[in-house]
């Protein structure tokens, strides 16, 4: 449904996108991370046709970004990292607006925002003023006017920033319903718990260019060379620590009552083989096991922390 | 109770209505700028009844009071259509680049036009608006004498005109900058220039009340008023494209429809000038004069801005180039690039000393044989000489211009805009630096023409008004310089006309997603020669 290829877009010597490529396919949810400045708005930006690459092509459906941008703007609903409204607009009014917009007409147009904002719960609030809605209402509103056209692709940009966490689970909840839909999805945050929970696949994009891509246990594999392990020891601690800083790659060894931690290789071959190892040795052992790795310490580690 | 065939017929209608129209008036009758306008129109408006009736006295009863009333209530009105209308419409659409809201709007299906369009009708709503608050007044002053309605209606129609044209041009200058900063300096510019109108137009409508009675009834009031409305349509037109082209998709094509409104603008000229040059007394050609300086002027200004537009073609643009060689030929010009702008501008510069040199030929050899009483006034061959070198000087500097601005996008990218500047900088440097040297050199009964004077246009031209010879150094060597730029310019002139002709010939077939949609099958393209490609990426 989106294909992203080789896309660059520069301002002046800065390389705001270097040879960016991805793929995002039918009702399939798309995180896009990366620290600020990394390219993720620029890149949402092009995909969204307000800007243009300075090379490279971006396809939404098979139309290209650069050459049927017209196209592209007929089957896709952009939501902005800031939220730009008028003044003197009801909520009603403002979706009312982008539906006619879009070119909906007559009955259309108006089934078209009661759905939207019955979907976004903000029918309740038609004729309240936008000045005098709340953050999180306010990000409904937007997400009603990005999908006020039924498009195929979203871009949400920061959609969950500013929101409470009530308002956060419920954004979530509208996210998870547009992709059973069947809409593609590319959504960038920095609340990376949260996209770890509602995206298939992420990528994970620093200085311009992708690091690393793929669903996210593939990505935690890929990267992971070595694993926390943690074990839990019915008794004689001490004696597991000396025994484990003997054993052949395990290092940091830490240990805290009955609970031990130690860094080993993520192969699990390896893993399998220590605890054979331990289980020989009849240590008086609880539990072992790896400790599972979130979305947070697989961009930690790919990532380096640079900017531009 | 309204009957559904006309509710059906009214929602119609409602949905076919410009959707920004829509949301402009729901946010105007809201706003309490448009309610405390259309508050202190009524209160000024009655404040001038109840001020001039009790300033007058009994007299009102058999003094011709109208004409002074009309004023009075002019000025209101104008305060209200050339001040708040205009800048109301500016702020409407520089306020949606400040706020991003036109980042959303450019992603819907609304054009550029539509919304350009849009914003411009609730100006005219609003002034209408205006309009009818004032028209119990207006009407008023007719029954106080003094004025007659053909007057009034003229005015009006004109205040009308105005105010629609003031808001267009506040509409232009709200798509040249997205920066506060540059905003705030253009709204000081735009209320200074709507002031001075509003200002100015109070003293003409009082000129014009007391005048326009007569002034209608000849007729070559109706033949100027002709020309001053075709004048008023193209240019309108002209800043309505340049408005849209400005908010056009980068990669789109923002230059054909200008230069199409361009040439329609010379043409229109031209008519008009070979109209007036008709009538005109047998000899005289200062239609000639005029017609050339003013066409010079016209192209440097429109000029500058167009060999300053970006290099290179977008696909989506290679895509537009026609097939057909001939259509090419004739069509080539139109398409965006700085090489295609130069030769646009050159290809007018040539017909207008083409035209010149023929009209001074019809006066010179065949006027004589027509009509016997025909007697030419001034030298032989003094136009042509004056608009050859106005002709040259003009493409000098532009042509100048158009290699400074490929000089430095070696090194950082120039808009149009700074193209302009720099063409206008090269023009003023060209004209001054010699008389500088002159006023610094010799006392002022002494500054006789040097002949490096010659890049200063002024001073030259007007030394072949006093010497007009086709054949002296002043207007050979202006030709000669502008030969050179053309030489120098050719080839990125001639790798633009080539890379048109390639892209036309082979149909540039855009970049294809890796699973084509289903849809798509059948649309399948010649294959791209790697030439044109090349071409595309790094035109120049």
């Amino acid at each position: 449904m989106v294909e992203v290829r080789d896309l660059h877009r520069y301002f002046g010597s800065l390389k705001a996108v270097n040879d960016v490529s991805f793929q995002i396919g039918r009702g399939q949810v798309f995180g896009f991370i990366g620290p600020n400045g990394a390219g993720k708005t620029t890149t949402m930006r092009i995909l969204a046709t307000i800007d243009v690459p300075t090379s490279g092509d971006a396809f939404i459906d098979g139309y290209s970004v650069v050459n049927d941008p017209d196209k592209v703007r007929r089957i896709i609903g952009f939501m902005p990292d800031h939220f730009a409204t008028y003044p003197n607009v009801n909520c009603w009014e403002y979706v009312d607006f982008y539906a006619r917009a879009y070119g909906l007409r007559g009955q259309a147009r108006l089934s078209a925002v009661r759905r939207v904002m019955s979907f976004t719960e903000l029918d309740g609030l038609a004729e309240k003023p936008i000045e005098g809605l709340s953050k999180g209402m306010k990000q409904r509103l937007c997400l009603s006017r990005a999908m006020i056209h039924d498009p195929k692709v979203l871009i949400l940009d920061e959609p969950a920033a500013g929101l409470d966490p009530r308002a956060r689970i419920e954004l979530r909840e509208l996210i998870k319903l547009l992709a059973a839909d069947g809409k593609a999805i590319l959504i960038s945050s920095h609340i990376l718990t949260e996209l770890a929970e509602m995206c298939e696949v992420v990528g994970i994009i620093e200085l311009g260019q992708i690091v690393a891509t793929g669903p996210v246990d593939s990505i935690q594999a890929t990267n992971r060379t070595v694993a926390v392990m943690e074990i839990r020891v019915l008794r004689d601690s001490e004696l597991v620590e000396r025994w484990l800083r003997e054993q052949p790659d395990v290092d940091d060894v830490e240990a805290s009552g009955r609970n031990i931690t130690f860094h080993f290789p993520a192969d699990e071959e390896a893993q399998s083989q220590l605890l054979e190892r331990m289980g020989a040795a009849r240590l008086p052992l609880v539990s072992f096991r790896s400790r599972e790795e979130n979305l947070e310490d697989v961009f930690m580690a790919v990532t380096k922390g640079k900017v531009q | 109770m309204i009957p559904p065939r006309i509710t059906a017929w009214l929602v119609w209608f409602g949905d076919r209505i410009n959707p920004i129209l829509v949301k402009e008036t729901r946010q105007a009758l809201k706003s309490r700028q448009f309610t405390g306008t259309f508050m202190l129109l009524l209160a000024a408006s009655l404040v001038v009844s109840f001020g001039g009736v009790a300033l007058i006295g009994p007299e009102i009863a058999y003094r011709a009071s109208g004409g002074n009333f009309f004023v009075a209530y002019f000025a209101v009105l104008a305060f209200a259509i050339f001040v708040v209308v205009p800048f109301g419409a500016y702020r409407s659409l520089a306020a949606e680049q400040e706020e991003r809201t036109f980042e959303l709007l450019s992603i819907t299906t609304l054009s550029p036009g539509q919304i350009v369009i849009g914003k411009l009708l609730s100006a005219i709503i609003q002034m209408f608006i205006y309009f009818s608050a004032i028209a119990p007044f207006m009407a008023f002053t007719y029954l106080l004498k003094g004025i007659d309605v053909l007057a009034i209606a003229f005015e009006l129609v004109w205040a009308l005109m105005g105010s629609v044209a003031f808001s267009m041009a506040g509409l232009l200058l709200a798509t040249f900058s997205t920066r506060r900063s540059w905003q705030v300096l253009l709204s000081v510019v735009m209320i200074t220039g709507l002031g001075l109108a509003t200002i100015g137009s109070v003293p003409l409508a009082w000129e014009l009340t007391g005048e326009i009675g007569g002034i209608m009834r000849d007729p070559e009031f109706w033949l100027a008023m002709a020309a001053l409305v075709t004048a008023y349509v193209i240019t309108f037109a002209l800043v309505y494209q340049l408005s849209v082209s400005q908010l056009t998709f980068e990669s789109d094509n923002r230059s054909s429809k200008v230069r199409i409104v361009l040439a329609i603008q010379f043409l229109t000229g031209l008519a008009w000038t070979g109209w007036t040059w008709i009538i005109a007394e047998p000899g005289d050609r200062e239609v000639l004069y005029i017609a050339a300086f003013m066409g010079c002027f016209f192209w440097a200004i429109t000029g500058s801005f167009l060999l300053a537009e970006p290099a290179g073609i977008s696909r989506r643009v290679a895509r537009q180039i026609p097939g057909n060689s001939v259509v090419r030929a004739f069509t080539g010009l139109f398409f965006p690039g700085p090489g295609t702008g130069l030769a646009f501008v050159l290809v007018h510069l040539l017909c207008i000393a083409s035209l010149v040199a023929f009209a001074e030929f019809v006066e010179i050899w065949i006027a004589p044989v027509v009509g016997p009483n025909w007697r030419i006034r001034g030298t032989r061959g003094q136009a042509t000489a004056v608009t050859f070198a106005a002709v040259s000087y003009t493409f000098f500097y532009l042509g100048l211009g158009a290699l400074f601005v490929k000089l430095i996008r070696r090194f950082r990218p120039v808009p149009p805009v700074a193209g302009a500047a720099i063409t206008a900088i090269l023009a003023a440097f060209g004209s001054l630096i010699p008389n500088f040297f002159i006023m610094a050199m010799r006392p002022a009964h002494y500054q006789i023409y040097e002949f490096w004077q010659i890049t200063d246009p002024g001073t030259t031209i007007d030394q072949i008004f006093t010497k007009p010879n086709i054949l002296s150094p002043l207007v050979l060597v202006p030709v000669a310089m502008a030969g050179l730029v053309l030489l120098l310019n050719l080839p990125g002139m001639a790798r633009e006309v080539c890379f048109l002709n390639a892209a036309g010939r082979q149909r540039l077939a855009p970049a294809q997603p890796t699973e084509k949609r289903a849809d798509d099958a059948a649309d399948v393209l010649p294959p791209v020669a790697s030439r044109a490609t090349e071409v595309i990426s790094n035109p120049t």
